[in-house]
């Protein structure tokens, strides 16, 4: 949580147009209800970039990136596969499709603000059903079959996607970044539309978790146990879905974030769900504010897209903490 | 205590029961024994009530099970299930815990106000020393004493047991038969186990049912039930039966085939001719 604060503070002070932290921070206190208004002492440019861009912009990351992470870890849980994420099973390309397919008509606006997420969450949820209905076979799923459905579905609609792409001429730019995953150029609405999904999802999963934790075990086991295995499996799939749905909406396709901070947080504090629900909101937070960060200072004043920074420096230190974790337990080890 | 009546089930059209009807008592150990694929293990699952009859009913002191709530249930029946638990990050003690889930409210909170009753599982199944470790660090034999302490903990009155000693050593089967046996004994449990050996339920049931295809083909005591011919009926097997030197109950020994030689390798291939 002080992480995820610090974080916070530097992401905010950082930025590609040179003002000070001091003035950064100056603008923010006078912007504050109780204070009249840094109108007298900034010009309007630079009140602008610090509470509509920049604090926007640093919220909306805090926010995706805790969706993202939220999803990831409830579909772990839930499928009791290490490999699920809202990337993986195609979850994300299947939200993808429906804001593509939207924006392609030109219907952005039929439901206000919240007709492509809706539309994503429609969509996504096909998706999801149909992953886990290919991997179905006999009443029991396979890990490795529930990847492979996943991939398979996944690349099956990213090239509708591309041939989306292809068909529109005038709007291509606005589906293409969403295939890169961006949370640039957004406002204070995208913020204040995925609060709600963050607000209500995270409780709902921290009561859940005791539940994923007997999942673990086993379904049957966990039936046993006086858990009603496929009622709980169904509210946590809507939940992860929804979230998916939200996050991709705003922000488009970002991987990574789903599947690695989950898995680090668990190679820190181990498999107890109770802890890692709602530490992989923080964490997937302060990951994705760190990554949009670096976005866009590298190539400053230009913006890198999002989702390649998150891989970028997501699957290296994936790759270090498993490596030494097996070192350190002398074998391979399963997640 | 809990009666099954006319109950059938079928996987496809491959039937596994067959208009099983029976009554068990109260504070009695039953086993079910019989062949691979005789509906030993679909009984187990529907007499736990995760899994729906095709037709039939089981009664829970004459409520039909499956209308009683899930938490509510698992207060009343536990299952100890072969192979154990997975090779999980969890220590013994947070998978022991977990087995206090149906007396837990939203939060977590012990509605039962039993804490103490994890400590004393784990000091019953000799797990004291263990209870810090992974599930991972943990031999077969250790997890399979774990999950006793979990089902013990649910504290049921109704303990159900499918194959429990399955690729266990003598050592851990007579440890769990044992435990399960004076539990029984001690708190009056309905006991309902399946066994693949046949020696084990004989020296620890006081009931014993034989399923063969569905349908029931002896039940009463190991001298009633455990006889040549009804092995061989049951198992395709040619066994002596003699009775235990101490026990004064039934334990089989293999009797090999005379004319072992041709029975499978008939024809081109003579063996050691």
């Amino acid at each position: 949580m002080l992480l995820l604060f610090v974080t916070i503070f530097v992401a905010l002070s950082l930025g590609s147009s040179g003002m000070s932290m001091v003035d950064v921070w100056h603008i923010l206190w006078l912007s504050l209800p109780f204070n009249d208004g840094a109108s007298t002492m900034y010009s309007a440019g630079e009140i602008a970039i610090v509470t509509q861009i920049r604090l926007s912009r640093v919220l909306l990351g805090a926010l995706v990136g805790a969706s993202l992470a939220l999803a990831g870890v409830g579909f772990q849980g839930v499928l009791r596969n290490p490999l699920a994420d809202p990337y993986t099973l195609g979850v994300a390309s299947g939200s993808s499709v429906g804001a593509a397919f939207i924006i392609l008509m030109g219907y952005q606006m039929l439901l206000g603000l919240w007709t492509i997420p809706f539309v994503a969450f429609v969509t996504g949820m096909i998706t999801i059903i149909g992953v886990i209905m290919l991997a179905r076979h006999k009443g029991s799923m396979q890990i490795q079959t529930l990847v492979l459905a996943g991939v398979i579905i996944q690349s099956f609609l990213g090239s509708f996607v591309s041939l989306m792409v292809s068909l529109s001429d005038g709007v291509v730019n606005e589906i293409l970044f969403w295939i890169m995953g961006s949370i640039a150029m957004k406002s204070w609405e995208h913020v204040y539309l995925l609060i709600p999904f963050v607000v209500v999802s995270l409780p709902i999963m921290m009561m859940y978790s005791r539940i994923l934790n007997l999942l673990a075990l086993g379904e049957r086991e966990a039936a046993y146990l006086g858990v009603q295995v496929e009622r709980s499996k169904f509210v946590m799939l809507m939940i992860c879905t929804l979230l998916t749905a939200a996050a991709v909406s705003v922000s488009g396709v970002i991987g990574f974030v789903g599947l690695v901070v989950p898995h680090l947080l668990r190679l820190m504090v181990g498999p107890d769900y109770r802890l890692l629900v709602p530490l992989s909101a923080i964490g997937g937070a302060i990951y994705m504010i760190m990554a949009d960060t670096v976005a866009r200072l590298v190539l400053s004043p230009k913006d890198l897209p999002l989702g390649v920074v998150t891989a970028l420096i997501g699957a290296p230190i994936f790759t270090y903490l498993l490596v030494k974790r097996n070192k350190k337990e002398g074998g391979v080890q399963s997640l | 205590m809990i009666k099954v009546e006319q109950l059938s089930y079928h996987y496809g059209d491959r039937s596994v029961l067959d208009q099983f009807s029976y009554r068990f008592s109260p504070s009695n150990f039953y086993g079910i024994i019989g062949p691979n694929g005789a509906g030993k293990s679909t009984l187990l699952q529907l007499l736990a009530g995760v899994r729906a009859p095709l037709s039939g009913i089981v009664l829970l002191d004459d409520v039909p099970l499956r209308q009683i709530p899930r938490k509510q249930l698992a207060r009343r029946i536990a299952v100890l299930q072969q192979g154990g638990l997975p090779a999980l990050g969890f220590t013994v003690r947070e998978v022991v815990e977990m087995g206090r889930f149906p007396y837990q409210g939203w939060l977590g909170g012990d509605l039962d106000n039993r804490k103490g009753i994890v400590e004393e599982a784990l000091y019953l199944t000799g797990l004291t020393k263990l209870a810090d470790r992974s599930l991972e660090q943990l031999s077969g034999g250790e997890r399979q004493r774990v999950a006793l302490a979990k089902v013990f903990v649910q504290q049921p009155d109704i303990l159900l047991l499918d194959e429990p000693t399955t690729y266990l050593d003598i050592g851990y089967q007579q440890m769990i038969m044992e435990f399960v046996q004076q539990w029984q004994q001690n708190q009056q449990l309905l006991v309902i186990a399946v066994l693949h050996d046949l020696n084990a339920a004989a020296l620890y049931c006081d009931e014993l049912l034989a399923l063969s295809n569905g349908s029931l083909l002896a039940a009463g005591s190991a001298v009633e039930v455990l006889t040549s011919p009804n092995v061989a009926e049951l198992y395709d097997a040619n066994t002596l039966i003699i009775t235990h030197p101490e026990q004064a109950v039934p334990q089989l020994l293999l009797q090999p085939n005379k004319d072992n030689t041709n029975r499978y390798f008939a024809g081109d291939h003579k063996q050691n001719t």
